[in-house]
C-alpha cells in the first residue's frame, strides 16, 4: 500500500463550484433538514435521534434535525481509514489518496464472453468475474456485480458473497438488506478476520446504504447501516436521485438535496457508533425525460461527480462518485461516457469510484470486455490525476542545452531516467501501425479486450483462504442455508 | 357556450395547466353542464393531444405528467356528478403499485400518468402496498390489468407472491398481470407466469393497450 500523499496535497484538485458555493450548499442542506426533514422508517434510529435532540414525529417517522446535530456527527466522522483486505498488501487506505475502483452494482445482465449475447447471469459469471478484477490491477473493491440467476433465490445472497470470499484477496463488500442479512455477513467476516474484535480494529466488510430519494431512509436499509456501524465497518451512503424526479431537476438543487440525505444517514451511523467510517456517496443523474430511464452516462454526472467530491473533501468525509454508462454493450458510447465522468472524478480527487469496472446500462448489464477497458480508462485517469510535476530537473533546462538545437533525446540519460514515470503505458490500448495491426488481425479494443479477459481467466489463480478459516466460513454458510430452508 | 368550456378544458390539459382545468370543471358542475360530455369531449380529447405529442416526441414527461395531474383534478370534480348508472368510457381499469418492501414510488407513477393520458382507469395505490392489498382492490375495482412495479432485485420475489394470491383468490383468469423496474425483464415476467413486461412506460402503454384488446 505504497502512499502517494505528501504528492496528492501538492497538486490541485479540478474544482467546479467556488468554496461559498459550497459553503451555500452547505447552509441550504442544514435548512432542508432543519425545516423539511427526512423520513426514517426505522424505530430504533427514530428512538436514537429523539434521545440526541432532533424532533421527531413518530406517527409520520418525520425527523427534523438541527444543525448541531448534523455539524458534531461530521466533525467526528473518520477523515481517512483502512479498509482491510484479506491480503494486507492489497488493503486500501481511504481519504487523501489516489482514487480506488470497484465493479457495478448487481446486474441482471451479462454479455456473454463467447458469443457477445446479452443473458442473465449464473454463478459461473460470477465467480469468473470476481476472479478477472482480482487480476486487474486498477480495481481496488472487489464482489460480483451481478445476480446469480441459478441458485436458490433465499441463499442467492449468501453464494455471492461465498464466491467474494472465495476469489478475491481484494476490499470486499458485504450485503446491508435488512438487520438478519447484514448479521449473517458480519459473521462470515468475523470467521474471515479471526474474530470480533479483530474485526472492529479492521474495518473489512463494507456495505451500501441507498437513501431513498426524496428524503427517505428505508427500514432494511437501517437495520444494515446501523448493524455495520456498531461493528464500525465502512458504510457507503450513496445517493441516486433522478434531477427532475425523484431530485429537483437543477444540480444544485441535488447536491443540497443529496447531501441531507447522506448527513442524515451519516448521522445515524455516528449515533450508533461515532468512530464508524462512513463515505459520501452518490450516483444521481438526470432522469431522461423522453425514455424514463436514468441517464448515467449524461454530462451532468461529471459534473455532480466534481461537486460532490468538494463538498465531501469540505466535510474531511472520503467520497464514492459515479462513472456509468447508458450504453447497451462495450461500444464507443460506454466508453466515452464513462470516460468523462471518471476522468472528472479523479482529478476532482473523488476517494473511491465504485459502480464502475465492467457495467453499463445504468448498472443493469456487465460485460467482461468493458471490465477491461474500464481496468484501461481508470489507469489513465490516474494518470492525469497525477498532473505535471514542475521541479528544475523536471523543466530539464540543462537538458534542452546539452541536446541543443536540431539533435534528439533518444539516446539521454535524462530521457531513460523519466519517460517510464512520466508516460503512460497503455495495457490493452493498440498503438501499432497500421501495417502491424493489420498483421496482427485488425482487432479492434472490444476484441482485445476479449481476448485479454480470457487470457486473464485461463491462468490467474486467487490466493487461496486459509483451509481452516474456510472451513469455518463453510460451516456458516450451511448454518445459513438450513435456516433460509426452514423458513 | 358549450364549444367554449369543452375548449377551455382541452386547452388546460393540453397547456398544462392545473389550475385553468380545475377551474373549467368548477364551471361545468355550476352551469350544470353534462359533466359526462366534459369528461369525454374536453378533458379525453386534451389528453389525446397530448398523448400524441408525447408520442412523437414533440413534448417530454414534465409536461405529460402535469397534463396527467390536471385531468385527474378536474376528474374528481366531475366524476361525482356523472349520472348514476352512467360512466365515462375508458380503455380499460388498471390497478397499479410498487411492491411490499419497495418504497421506490417514481416509475410505476410515470407508468400510471401515462395510462390515465392514455384514456385508462388507473387506480394508483401506491409503493410498498402488501400483497393482500392488491388482491382487495382488485376485489373492489375488478380491472382489465394489474401493473406490478420493483425496483430491488431483493423484492422482485413479491411478484410472483402476489400472482400466486391471485390464483388462489380465483382472479387469475379475470385480470391480466403486468410486471416492470429497473431490475424486471421480459424473461422473468415469463418465469413468474405475468401476462406481459413493460420495459419502460411507454412500452408499458402498448403492452397494456394490446392486452385489452
Amino acid at each position: 500500500m505504497g502512499s502517494s500523499l505528501g504528492f496528492f496535497l501538492k497538486r490541485n484538485y479540478l474544482n467546479i463550484l467556488s468554496s461559498d458555493e459550497v459553503y451555500g450548499i452547505h447552509i441550504a442542506t442544514l435548512e432542508v433538514l432543519e425545516r423539511t426533514g427526512v423520513l426514517v422508517r426505522e424505530k430504533r434510529a427514530l428512538k436514537l435521534l429523539d434521545e440526541a435532540g432532533a424532533i421527531v414525529d413518530y406517527k409520520k417517522n418525520l425527523v427534523k434535525i438541527p444543525a448541531y446535530l448534523v455539524e458534531e456527527a461530521v466533525a467526528k466522522t473518520p477523515k481517512s481509514f483502512i479498509w482491510h483486505a484479506r491480503n494486507p498488501k492489497k488493503s486500501i487506505r481511504i481519504g487523501g489518496e489516489p482514487t480506488k475502483f470497484g465493479p457495478g452494482s448487481e446486474c441482471v445482465n451479462i454479455i456473454d464472453l463467447e458469443t457477445g449475447e446479452c443473458r442473465i447471469p449464473t454463478k459461473q459469471d460470477a465467480e469468473q468475474l470476481v476472479r478477472l478484477m482480482d487480476a486487474l490491477e486498477n480495481i481496488h473493491i472487489n464482489y460480483p456485480p451481478a445476480s446469480l440467476s441459478d441458485v436458490p433465490e433465499q441463499v442467492s445472497d449468501i453464494y455471492s458473497f461465498a464466491i467474494t470470499l472465495k476469489n478475491t484477496s481484494k476490499c470486499i463488500l458485504g450485503g446491508s438488506y435488512g438487520k438478519n442479512s447484514a448479521r449473517d455477513y458480519i459473521r462470515l467476516a468475523t470467521a474471515l478476520v479471526g474474530g470480533e474484535e479483530e474485526l472492529r480494529k479492521k474495518p473489512t466488510i463494507a456495505c451500501y446504504i441507498d437513501p431513498v430519494s426524496p428524503l427517505i431512509h428505508d427500514k432494511v436499509m437501517i437495520e444494515g447501516l446501523m448493524e455495520y456501524a456498531s461493528y464500525g465497518q465502512p458504510i457507503f451512503i450513496t445517493v441516486m436521485a433522478l434531477a427532475g424526479a425523484t431530485g429537483p431537476a437543477t444540480l444544485a438543487g441535488i447536491l443540497v438535496q443529496q447531501n441531507a440525505e447522506i448527513l442524515s444517514g451519516l448521522l445515524i451511523a455516528h449515533l450508533v457508533n461515532p468512530h464508524a467510517p462512513v463515505i459520501y456517496g452518490t450516483v444521481s443523474c438526470p432522469m431522461d425525460m423522453r425514455t424514463s430511464v436514468s441517464s448515467t452516462g449524461s454530462p451532468e454526472v461529471g459534473l455532480l461527480g466534481v461537486a460532490a467530491a468538494q463538498i465531501a473533501r469540505y466535510y474531511g468525509i472520503p467520497s464514492d462518485v459515479g462513472a456509468q454508462s447508458n450504453a447497451k454493450v462495450p461500444d464507443a458510447q460506454a466508453s466515452y461516457e464513462k470516460t468523462m465522468s471518471l476522468i472528472m472524478a479523479v482529478m476532482a480527487g473523488a476517494d473511491l469510484i465504485d459502480l464502475f469496472a465492467g457495467s453499463m446500462e445504468s448498472y443493469r448489464t456487465t460485460s467482461f470486455e468493458q471490465m477491461v477497458i474500464d481496468n484501461e480508462l481508470a489507469g489513465r485517469a490516474l494518470r492525469c490525476a497525477e498532473g505535471i510535476e514542475v521541479t528544475a530537473e523536471t523543466i530539464a533546462k540543462d537538458v534542452i542545452d546539452r541536446v541543443g538545437p536540431g539533435g534528439h533525446y533518444l539516446a539521454d540519460k535524462h530521457t531513460l531516467d523519466w519517460f517510464k514515470k512520466e508516460h503512460y503505458r497503455p495495457m490493452i490500448s493498440d498503438r501499432k501501425t497500421r501495417a502491424d495491426w493489420e498483421k496482427s488481425g485488425s482487432k479492434d479494443i472490444r476484441e482485445e479486450a476479449r481476448n485479454r479477459a480470457k487470457e486473464i481467466l485461463a491462468s490467474h489463480e486467487p490466493e487461496p483462504v486459509d483451509p481452516t478459516v474456510w472451513r469455518e466460513i463453510e460451516k456458516i454458510i450451511k448454518d445459513i442455508e438450513k435456516r433460509e430452508s426452514r423458513s | 357556450m358549450t364549444d367554449d368550456i369543452l375548449n377551455r378544458l382541452k386547452e388546460a390539459v393540453i397547456n398544462y395547466d392545473v389550475d385553468k382545468a380545475v377551474e373549467a370543471a368548477q364551471e361545468v358542475i355550476e352551469t350544470g353542464f353534462d359533466p359526462l360530455k366534459a369528461i369525454e369531449e374536453g378533458l379525453a380529447t386534451g389528453l389525446q393531444v397530448v398523448g400524441d405529442k408525447f408520442g412523437s416526441g414533440e413534448i417530454f414527461l414534465p409536461m405529460l405528467m402535469i397534463s396527467a395531474e390536471a385531468t385527474k383534478k378536474a376528474l374528481a370534480i366531475l366524476e361525482p356528478a356523472v349520472e348514476k348508472g352512467k360512466s365515462r368510457k375508458v380503455l380499460g381499469k388498471v390497478v397499479i403499485g410498487t411492491v411490499e418492501g419497495d418504497i421506490h414510488d417514481i416509475g410505476k407513477s410515470i407508468v400510471a400518468a401515462m395510462l390515465t393520458a392514455n384514456g385508462f382507469e388507473v387506480h394508483d395505490i401506491g409503493c410498498d402496498v402488501p400483497t393482500s392489498k392488491f388482491v382487495e382492490k382488485v376485489k373492489a375495482v375488478n380491472p382489465d390489468i394489474i401493473g406490478m412495479s420493483a425496483l430491488l432485485t431483493t423484492t422482485m420475489p413479491k411478484m410472483t407472491e402476489l400472482i400466486d394470491a391471485l390464483k388462489k383468490a380465483g382472479l387469475r383468469e379475470k385480470v391480466k398481470v403486468i410486471v416492470g423496474g429497473a431490475p424486471v425483464s421480459a424473461a422473468w415476467a415469463e418465469q413468474i407466469g405475468a401476462d406481459a413486461y413493460g420495459e419502460d412506460a411507454m412500452a408499458a402503454v402498448d403492452v397494456v393497450k394490446k392486452l385489452v384488446r
